[in-house]
């Protein structure tokens, strides 16, 4: 066990190595001289070609790009992930004051996603052929085809706009006494709406799964010995049927941070997906470069933990 | 009576039987074949696939339906509702809504006809490269592979766009270029299984070609599974187009896309008092996606492609 937990640590940090170098190289990509970034426009304007190259020298621009990548990864591994260009501010705090956020609403949409995606997907499998398994049906393909800043729009203008039950964007009313009401009332709909694609994710491969579980001979085997129907689901199949579904959720989480760039922006929430936005629209490299590289990370150890808990739960994977 | 019957029968025989044989031709056994029946029987299917139908005659003679210039800016009809003159009103710039609607629909069908033939062609070669010689080569691609698929491509592809400009152009290659792994990964499951069959060794035992091996014998087998892959990435590319034009990303203003056209609805006066300006656009990026989504479902069906839902 100890052996494969390590295995996966190195293959992860060698997909994560190649992630950085990916993103240094298209970093590098990017139009402008990176220089007008530290220098003020009105100091730019007169100084002379000689300031410019001893800034140059000091920042270490003059080196190559190679060098300057290992320099990167470096101070990186150190926990320095450098300023930003529009305050100085280093880019980890400028993070660290904005991943709570997201973590809130990704935790909750992933939570939601699965308390509701995978029991509707059990009715609908039990149910097979039903109306409600066509309904489920219609659902999960619904969720999956609905853009999610449509959705998003469309919440807030029936429960904002229309009925005046949920605010229409925001962490919490500004000014008013911190409350766990408050709180989860900003929280409801852009969690909602981020969860959705998941939760019709889940519910369709729960279906299928449990479908295939259903023809298995240790289900007829278990009936035949006058197992009741409920322990037969309950005890025997979601044991099974489930296992693969870590899987499918450690997949979906990459899927997840992408979609809580749309959803922060459309109901204003102060997270990552937000700042990566702020740092997109005024050109901010080094922030960018430094959400792009922690939403990896994370992504990165969420795999980790799913491989890990798949191993954990199912003892025929053989650690090799 | 029962000779036709029993040609029938025979026929399905060999159409259960294709995937043994050396060559598959999806073409001709689509016509008649099991394949065609069964995807009929996909009522949903069935109704995706005359929407898109539609759509794509919609997109093509766009120009011949569209009642108004899409550009055409008309100050004196600034953000009037619904009438008989605007059937869907006009926008911020009083130019029409249902024209620019119209004129959209190209946008979203390029990106996904565009960025999934650009990645199911990498994919596929990655893929079938992959699976045919193992070893090393597998193993390097694949950790590729992994290492794309477990970044969220949305984020990495704003970058990039970013860096290359946004552009309808520059989404489709961006897409394009990003999204091979899932593809890549299919079809060289595929052909993990389908090197050690009789065929395979038989051509090898003629001297045939590895290069022919892999695109004359083995990857005619593998159609199916790509088909169905390739429409639903259709889905999820369009999708991806209009996330981006809606951060202002993507195709940009004047060019209607049905993403952009939602960027006004940022604002909640016009969200809340001009459902005209953004529900068209919303519900059309649903229901294409949705008839997409169910033409997929259909396909996986009549091709019998095993694997659950993605």
């Amino acid at each position: 066990m100890g052996a494969y937990i390590i295995r996966r640590l190195l293959i992860g940090l060698v997909v994560l190595f190649f992630v950085t170098v990916i993103l240094f190289i298209l970093m590098n990509l990017m139009p402008g001289d990176p220089i007008t970034a530290y220098i003020p426009p009105e100091v730019l304007a007169q100084a002379g070609p000689e300031y410019i190259e001893i800034r140059r020298e000091q920042l270490g621009l003059n080196k190559p790009v190679v060098v300057r990548y290992f320099i990167w990864l470096n101070e990186l591994v150190h926990g320095n992930m450098g300023y930003s260009v529009q305050n100085g501010e280093p880019v980890l705090s400028r993070i660290k004051e904005r991943i709570g956020a997201t973590f809130e609403l990704t935790g909750t949409a992933l939570l939601l996603a699965i308390i509701i995606g995978i029991p509707i997907g059990i009715i609908s499998a039990v149910k097979q052929y039903s109306i409600v398994d066509s309904l489920v049906t219609l659902f999960s393909f619904t969720g999956v085809s609905i853009p999610v800043f449509f959705l998003g729009l469309g919440l807030i203008y029936v429960f904002s706009l229309r009925l005046n039950l949920l605010p229409t964007g925001g962490l919490a009313t500004i000014g008013a006494p911190p409350s766990l009401l408050d709180k989860l009332s900003h929280l409801i709909m852009p969690a909602f709406v981020l969860s959705v694609a998941n939760l019709a994710q889940f519910a369709r491969y729960t279906r299928s799964s449990i479908l295939d579980e259903l023809g298995q001979d240790y289900v007829r085997t278990a009936r035949a010995k006058g197992v009741k129907e409920l322990r037969v689901l309950f005890y025997h199949i979601l044991r099974n049927g489930m296992i693969p579904l870590i899987t499918v959720i450690a997949l979906q989480i990459p899927l997840l941070f992408g979609g809580a760039v749309i959803t922060e922006q459309v109901f204003s929430w102060p997270g990552m997906g937000r700042l990566a936005l702020e740092a997109i629209m005024q050109r901010d490299y080094p922030l960018l470069m430094g959400i792009t590289t922690v939403i990896a990370i994370l992504v990165l150890i969420a795999n980790l933990l799913a491989d890990i808990l798949y191993a954990v739960v199912d003892p025929r994977i053989r650690y090799q | 009576m029962r000779k036709r019957e029993d040609a029938l029968l025979k026929r399905d025989n060999l159409t259960d039987a294709e995937d043994t044989s050396t060559k598959l031709n999806i073409f001709k056994s689509l016509k008649k074949s099991r394949t065609w029946r069964r995807f009929r029987r996909h009522k949903l299917a069935l109704v995706g696939a005359t929407f898109l139908l539609v759509l794509i005659l919609i997109a093509i003679f766009a120009p011949l339906i569209a009642p108004y210039d899409p550009y055409a800016i008309d100050l004196s009809a600034y953000r009037n509702p619904p009438s008989y003159a605007h059937w869907l009103g006009t926008d911020t710039a009083g130019r029409d809504v249902l024209s620019r609607l119209i004129y959209a629909s190209r946008v979203s069908l390029l990106v996904g006809l565009g960025a999934v033939s650009i990645y199911v062609i990498i994919g596929t070669i990655l893929g079938a490269i992959s699976g045919y010689y193992g070893g090393w080569v597998d193993h390097i691609i694949m950790r590729i592979a992994d290492a794309v698929l477990c970044f969220p491509l949305f984020v990495i592809i704003l970058v990039a766009v970013t860096i290359v400009g946004p552009s309808l152009y520059n989404i489709i290659l961006a897409l394009g270029v990003l999204w091979w792994p899932g593809i890549s990964r299919i079809v060289r499951g595929e052909f993990l299984s389908l090197r050690e069959r009789e065929f395979v060794e038989a051509a090898k035992a003629t001297g045939e070609h590895s290069i022919s091996i892999i695109f004359r014998y083995i990857l005619p087998n593998v159609v199916a599974p790509i088909i169905v892959a390739a429409t639903f990435g259709m889905a999820s590319a369009i999708l991806a187009e209009a996330g981006l034009s809606f951060l202002g990303l993507g195709v940009q203003p004047p060019t209607p896309s049905w993403g952009n056209m939602l960027i006004d609805a940022q604002s909640l006066t016009i969200l809340k008092s001009m459902p005209w300006l953004w529900i068209p656009p919303g519900a059309m990026i649903l229901i294409t996606v949705l008839s997409i989504n169910f033409v997929g479902d259909g396909l996986r069906d009549a091709f019998d492609v095993r694997g659950r839902a993605e």
